[in-house]
């Protein structure tokens, strides 16, 4: 074999195979070449990987299982293959060699593939591998399975689900402290790209991107709600389940399934990312959507969104029951009205507590949500 | 009782989300039988001055196993050859977490861990 003096920087794009060290990761070059390198050597202080330039075409056959890693690394399609090692700094460079045939060490035995993918879940897998990246999809479809559906309905129902993962989101990194970057809208917003016929689809994928891994935060909201769309039969487990929930997210899921009695309207979504690399989802029809709503009935709770605040108190006005009060965790200013008489509230000089139900309501003409505020306790800190 | 750990990890490690295994069965190559400690080191132990600048440290000082009982990873080349074994993990052999592809786990091991009554030869 004779060297081809070609040295590329290689950056992961997604592990694939990780066992004490990456063992399988597909890498991309600066111009975005698509990389498959594959550790044959572990030993030494530094591991070393053999590695090929993959078109698209040979990725998805790989990745859906068309072809296996023996077939794909005995022929390169540019003629090149390339060891990748580490430099001083920790980049995968490449070292390219030509092979007229690949030794035996070099290759896996036959028969292995990428990950395993379910077949009928091929499109999604694939959507998340080439835009590396979290997808969903979300399908609807009437009592006689009808795909097409009336617009405004689609309309809410998207809006629906979308303020779900939001708030089931916001719930799962509410204890999280001092990570401004889990705060960030696009972490739970997700973008339409594509429609598919089957039941009506929609294709949406996150707004965010994915870390080194593929890892995306839309999946903190997305296996939160896999879990409180769970087994009805199970209803003490599944309420303990939603109880964690509680709140926004719980309203949401409560306005979801109640909109699917109301139009009869089968619901169903399933999603993956390049990190998860498997597709879970979940299916609500009627008969589910009313099962699920009866084992909610009565748990009044379940709806409300605790705050509490800590700060001094800035304006009171006693007859109207209202109040401002400015947080210390973030320094930002909270007014609302008060349920208990706001009597002996003292302005500007004492810190309180104030324990508040968050009501989030959603403006009919802009669309827009407004929080507002009502006090339930308060107490006189020293 | 706070765990000691048979490795010594960088700060925050383990995750915070990592948790006991509840005598669960993973899946680990080792070189031969009978297994040895050295089949259960991470890759930091093995070799504490290797630069991964992708791979956390403290993903780098745990060892992985996989929550199958049946796998093909050692069809890859640097795997070949190796032995596959069944380790059962209780509550005091250290703690798990879900990482990189499922069915992979990241295993911090717990000084406790004995090898001769935790493992499986397939």
């Amino acid at each position: 074999m004779a060297a081809v003096e070609t040295t590329l920087q290689l950056t992961v794009d997604k592990i694939l195979i990780y066992y004490d060290l990456p063992q399988l990761f597909i890498a991309k070059d600066q111009v975005d070449g698509k990389y498959v390198c594959m550790n044959v050597d572990s030993e030494n202080e530094y591991p070393k990987y053999i590695s090929i330039r993959v078109s698209t075409n040979k990725l998805n056959e790989l990745i859906l299982g068309k072809m296996d890693l023996r077939t794909a690394f005995q022929s390169s399609e540019t003629g090149v293959w390339y060891f990748v090692t580490f430099n001083e700094n920790g980049d995968y460079i490449t070292d390219a060699i030509n092979f007229s045939v690949v030794d035996e060490k070099y290759l896996p035995e036959e028969g292995f593939f990428f990950p395993e993918i379910e077949t009928n879940d091929n499109l999604i897998i694939k959507e998340a591998t080439e835009k590396n990246n979290a997808i969903v999809h979300l399908s609807f479809s009437d009592a006689f399975n009808r795909e097409s559906m009336d617009i405004e309905l689609l309309g809410d129902f998207i809006k629906l689900f979308q303020n779900l993962v939001k708030y089931s989101y916001k719930k799962a990194v509410s204890t999280v402290k001092n990570r401004p970057d889990l705060e960030r809208s696009e972490n739970y917003t997700l973008r339409a790209f594509e429609t598919s016929p089957g039941s009506f689809n929609i294709h949406l994928e996150s707004a965010a991107k994915t870390d080194l891994f593929g890892y995306s935060n839309v999946e903190i909201a997305l296996k939160r709600i896999d879990e409180i769309i769970g087994d009805v039969s199970q209803k003490d487990a599944l309420l303990d389940k939603i109880k964690t929930y509680r709140g926004h997210a719980v309203n949401a899921y409560k306005k979801i399934l109640e909109n699917i009695i109301d139009n009869n309207i089968n619901v169903s979504y399933k999603w993956t990312s390049p990190f998860n690399n498997k597709v879970t989802g979940r299916k609500i029809n009627r008969i589910y959507a009313e099962k699920a709503i009866e084992i909610m009935t009565g748990k009044d709770d379940l709806g409300s969104e605790v705050r509490e605040f800590v700060g001094i108190v800035t304006e009171v006005d006693y007859d109207k029951g209202t109040w401002r009060i400015i947080d210390e965790e973030d320094n930002k200013p909270y007014s609302g009205k008060s349920t208990p008489s706001l009597e002996g509230i003292t302005i500007h000089t004492k810190r309180y507590k104030f324990i508040c139900d968050e009501v989030v309501e959603m403006i009919k003409i802009t669309q827009k949500e407004k929080t507002s505020y009502n006090l339930l306790s308060f107490t006189e800190l020293r | 009782m706070a765990t000691t750990y048979y490795e010594i990890l960088p700060e925050s490690c383990p995750e915070i989300d990592a948790k006991p295994a509840s005598n669960e069965k993973f899946y680990r190559l080792i070189r031969a039988k009978p297994a040895i400690n050295g089949d259960f080191q991470s890759k930091r132990m093995k070799q504490p001055n290797a630069l991964f600048k992708d791979i956390s440290e403290c993903i780098l000082s745990a060892v992985s196993i996989y929550k199958q009982t049946e796998m093909d990873i050692k069809k890859l080349p640097s795997l070949k050859g190796k032995i596959p074994a069944i380790i059962t993990l209780t509550p005091t052999d250290g703690l798990i977490k879900q990482t990189f592809t499922n069915p992979h786990y990241s295993w911090w091991r717990a000084k406790e861990f004995e090898i001769e009554n935790s493992i499986t030869y397939i």
